[in-house]
């Protein structure tokens, strides 16, 4: 039996190995190794690469762009993560208290998500944040609400505020879902229960699906993390010809400094990008550990 | 559940005690309906006219013709045909390279079976940045970028390796929910585990498969950042680097109402689909959610 | 499922095959900085379709615009796409992908290309180009206050402001006359640093403060900055500098006629025509001249729009014969009539009415800046005095803050 699922097994999986090692190990470690080397040229082979040591790091870290960059990473996964928390959350826990309508509702907050990003990136810009015709404007101004309906809401400082909550609003509907699938889950007599004992809804929240919850939170934040180190198309909208300090991420930095997506010249070398890449590598398996102590639950649920 | 029993009487008492949740909701759906809404209100107005701020009012009637303008302004037909070939044809492939992968993975115990699992999940957290350098550098060094057919090949190439690990991982659940049963009996018939894999247990995952694929769809039909390196030709880019394009186009000509006109282009058909397909799709989101 | 999958994939191999195929006769290709809605994308489009029915050679036209040229031309080069010819602004071409391009001397000289044309610009592309002629100017553009003539009228103004006293001067009058007197977007408003520091130092002087980071050692960047200051403080500005995103104020304000005055370059009457309609006069001046100043009003970025060659091509005659076709004559005169641009064939003579008030300033300049002043050489540091930029004209922050804060922030460059 064995030696002849051995073949089996071999042949099924073989195809799934192979890409993934071509699109994830050689890469990894091809990037890994680039980050040491001044690599002026993308393309050239590894003869033309010098060796730098951590140079490559330390011109990193020596470059307030690039620590404004993080720091507006950070501040995005922060802020915005709890954000998107709370919101998802919340929705889901109303999508789950009985209302009527709950997939018509559902299938309208998760909606956003769908629209490619360059779409929804360009309605918020252009429409919403708009200082002349916008809608924010408009309501502030329908409210009566002269200050609030003048506040420039592209202005340096308050633009990256602007990105993130734009941001925030295409990505609810995901983690609502998974939150919402969570809940489902969740034995319905649990709640009769704790109501005959007097539980209030907000008891029942924090006593019962806030800790049954406790593998779908990690789920959530995981995706969270992992979607939000990529963060590069909004950036890109919302800074239009010059980047911005208050919408530039690591991915835009990397992308300037080694596909000079800026106005000028500049020296390019893709080991600095390579070792951008592999920050945010460290980054993410900083996180999942941190999680993995926070929260123990032996699966991510999906 | 409890849908039944509210849908016979309303009980008022239940109702209002929702009423919180209702108003919430409801303004959160009201300003995604304001936003689209309003945008195609302004795809048929006029540039002056939105930024007089009297986009809703029409004063000189609808202008279809912007929609005409912002078709012509790109070969949009073009890049529609390449994303739907590049996401149906990658959902395709990733089902055959990632449903037999997960299966072993989910049945038999081999050494490194493990191993190759939390490879797989460490690599759904793998931020693409990490990896495209070596990529790109390998592709443009084999002269793959060189030729319309070789870009569109690459493409396909890529977005089924970023995407097997998630397709395999998700695909766990549903093979090892199945019996074994099924495997046992098409051995005793002499059916070879090959054979009973692919004319039975995969059948069998069938809903897994479904929503996966809508899910894997959706993800590379939107896809941005790997198309603008790799397939910036006219001929090969899809719709997301053809939609950014387009907005460009319709800004350095001052043509607003022709933006939102390509915003609208752009975003009707994922809204279709989704019209017919969000159960699906919101099921493909949340895989366990159906599997039991 | 499988069966499907099959056909797919055939029908990929053949997308692909066809795609191939396509290679009798011979094809340049063409990445264009236009869009193909832009009156110079519709124009090139016929130049290009004559040359093929004359020629029998195909042109592979793909119009990519200024983003997709900046964004997507150096992946596509590094990796060896077949570009045969590109267009952008001359520095760009000639310094960011200085390496990639062919020396055009021998060509040039065959077809006896500069008896017809602009000297100046083809002299600025050699010097740019590092002594060697490796790019063909077209669009002449010059980059320079631009203002509504109307207001101008209304406000009483009867003369440009050659000095920096007569131009806040004739702020005071635009403000008076119930106008936002100058506006900006954030993709140009760092060259209002720029030209300001330059007026002082010169642009290479400007490339070496923020080069080397001597924001607070260098005194012209403070006087510049108080300027500044003094111009928000007085409200001259618009209430949206500080937040508005390329091109919501070139649009909203310049075009529908609230704002009098914006440093832009002489291709904003072609962006927003659709918005201003005919009847919009505009007028020119140079930047002013500033007390102290070592440049005065005879320094601008001037420049063009360059056709460039692949040194990889295999087409290079063609796409030369290509570029003449695009630059001279019949071509060039629409070109110049239909983005109102100014024309690059000196048999060309007639310039649009709209820039009729662009021709003296573009004579007056003898002094030549590169985009920007220079301010933006640092390409770490861009984003960042634009930021502070920002809240400076808006405001928010003081000159000496603005100073300090750069040169806070430049300190470990």
């Amino acid at each position: 039996m064995h030696t002849r699922n051995r073949g089996m097994i071999i042949a099924f999986l073989a195809p799934a190995l192979l890409f993934f090692s071509l699109i994830f190990l050689y890469p990894i470690f091809r990037t890994a190794l680039m980050s040491f080397y001044n690599v002026e040229n993308i393309t050239s082979g590894m003869d033309a690469w010098t060796f730098v040591n951590f140079d490559n790091y330390a011109k990193l870290a020596d470059t307030s762009l690039f620590r404004i960059s993080m720091w507006n990473l950070v501040r995005i996964w922060g802020v915005g993560g709890l954000v998107v928390m709370t919101l998802a959350l919340l929705f889901a826990v109303i999508l789950n208290s009985g209302i009527r309508g709950k997939k018509f509702y559902r299938a309208v907050i998760y909606l956003p998500n769908i629209i490619s990003a360059v779409a929804l990136a360009t309605m918020w810009l252009q429409f919403v944040y708009n200082p002349r015709f916008g809608l924010l404007t408009g309501v502030f101004n329908a409210l009566g609400m002269k200050g609030m309906a003048a506040t420039q809401w592209t202005a340096a400082g308050n633009k990256f505020w602007a990105l993130t909550y734009a941001y925030c609003f295409g990505m609810v509907g995901y983690h609502m879902l998974i939150f919402s699938s969570g809940i489902e889950k969740i034995p319905h007599d649990y709640y009769e229960a704790a109501s005959i004992d007097g539980a209030n809804i907000l008891g029942q929240f924090t006593h019962i699906t806030l800790p049954l919850l406790k593998g779908v939170i990690k789920t959530n934040i995981t995706m969270w993390s992992i979607t939000s180190v990529s963060f590069f198309t909004w950036s890109q909208l919302f800074s239009t010809v010059v980047s911005d300090v208050d919408t530039i991420t690591p991915m835009v930095y990397l992308y300037n400094q080694v596909f000079s997506g800026g106005n000028v010249v500049t020296e390019r070398n893709a080991g600095v990008g390579a070792a951008v890449g592999i920050l945010l590598g460290l980054c993410v398996v900083a996180v999942f550990i941190v999680i993995n102590l926070l929260i123990r639950d032996d699966e991510l649920e999906f | 559940m409890s849908n039944h029993k509210i849908r016979e009487r309303i009980n008022w008492k239940k109702e209002s005690s929702l009423l919180p949740g209702y108003i919430i909701i409801t303004l959160w759906i009201l300003f995604t309906f304001v936003l689209i809404g309003w945008i195609g209100a302004a795809s048929l107005s006029t540039t002056k006219d939105i930024f007089l701020g009297r986009a809703l009012q029409f004063p000189t009637g609808l202008h279809f013709e912007n929609y005409a303008k912002a078709w012509t302004s790109q070969n949009v037909s073009v890049f529609f045909t390449n994303s739907l070939l590049y996401s149906i044809v990658s959902v395709g492939l990733l089902v055959m390279v990632a449903a037999p992968a997960s299966y072993v993975l989910s049945r038999f115990k081999f050494a490194g079976n493990r191993l190759v699992q939390n490879g797989f999940v460490a690599a759904m957290g793998v931020p693409v940045v990490m990896i495209i350098l070596p990529l790109f550098s390998s592709v443009s060094r084999l002269n793959l970028l060189t030729q319309d057919g070789t870009i569109r090949l690459l493409m396909i190439f890529l977005y089924v390796g970023i995407n097997v690990p998630y397709t395999t991982i998700f695909l766990l659940t549903f093979f090892s929910n199945l019996s074994r049963s099924y495997e046992e009996a098409a051995s005793i018939d002499g059916c070879p585990p090959m054979r009973t894999f692919w004319t039975i247990m995969l059948p069998l995952a069938q809903p897994g498969i479904i929503t996966v694929s809508i899910f894997n769809f959706i993800n590379i039909w939107n896809e941005y950042f790997m198309s603008l390196i790799f397939a910036n030709s006219n001929a090969t880019r899809p719709v997301a680097v053809g939609l950014y394009s387009m907005i460009n186009s319709m800004k350095y000509t001052g043509d607003w109402a022709g933006m939102f006109a390509s915003v609208i282009i752009v975003f009707l058909p994922t809204f279709l689909l989704y019209l017919f397909l969000s159960e699906k799709i919101i099921a493909g989101v949340t895989g366990g959610g159906i599997k039991g | 499922m499988k069966k499907t999958i099959a056909m797919l994939l055939a029908l990929v191999m053949m997308l692909s095959l066809a795609s191939i195929a396509s290679a009798e006769g011979k094809t340049i290709v063409y990445w264009s900085m236009w869009e193909s809605t832009e009156p110079q994308g519709i124009v090139i489009q016929k130049a290009v379709d004559a040359y093929v029915a004359e020629t029998g050679n195909k042109v592979d036209l793909q119009f990519k615009g200024r983003t997709g040229i900046r964004e997507g031309l150096q992946p596509a080069l590094d990796a060896g796409t077949v570009i045969d010819l590109f267009d952008e602004d001359i520095d760009r071409v000639n310094t960011l992908w200085g390496s990639y391009i062919l020396d055009l001397e021998e060509m040039v000289k065959a077809s006896d290309y500069e008896a017809t044309a602009i000297a100046g610009l083809m002299g600025a592309c050699r010097e740019v180009g590092g002594g060697v002629l490796k790019s063909i100017p077209y669009q002449p553009n010059v980059f320079n206050y631009f203002y509504n003539q109307a207001i101008f009228d209304e406000a009483g103004i009867t003369e440009v402001p050659q000095t920096w006293e007569a131009f806040l001067d004739a702020c005071e009058k635009v403000k008076a006359a119930g106008y936002i007197p100058v506006t900006s977007d954030d993709a140009y408003i760092l060259s209002t640093l720029g030209y300001h520091m330059a007026r002082y130092l010169g642009s290479a002087g400007v490339t070496k403060v923020v080069k080397e980071g001597l924001w607070a050692e260098e005194p012209a960047v403070l006087k510049s900055a108080q300027a500044l200051e003094d111009m928000a403080t007085k409200g001259y500005f618009s209430p949206t500098i500080g937040s508005s995103v390329w091109p919501t104020n070139q649009n909203g304000e310049m075009a529908l006629g609230l704002a009098g005055m914006y440093l832009n370059g002489s291709w904003l009457p072609n962006e927003v025509k659709a918005m201003t309609g005919p009847d919009f006069v505009w007028g020119c001046f140079s930047y002013p001249a500033v007390e102290g100043g070592t440049v005065g009003v005879e320094g601008a970025n001037y420049g063009a729009q360059v056709f460039a060659i692949n040194n990889k091509s295999e087409v290079a005659q063609e796409a030369f014969d290509l570029i003449v076709k695009l630059t001279k004559g019949e071509h060039d005169q629409m070109l110049s009539v239909e983005s109102v641009g100014i024309p690059a064939d000196t048999t060309n003579t007639e310039w649009p009415a709209a820039l009729a008030g662009v021709k003296p300033v573009m004579d007056s300049l003898s002094v030549r800046f590169p985009w920007a002043a220079g301010i933006e050489d640092n390409a770490d540091m861009t984003p960042i005095i634009k930021q502070e930029l920002q809240k400076l004209c808006a405001g928010e922050i003081t000159a000496q803050q603005f100073v300090d804060n750069l040169e806070a922030k430049s300190a470990s460059n």
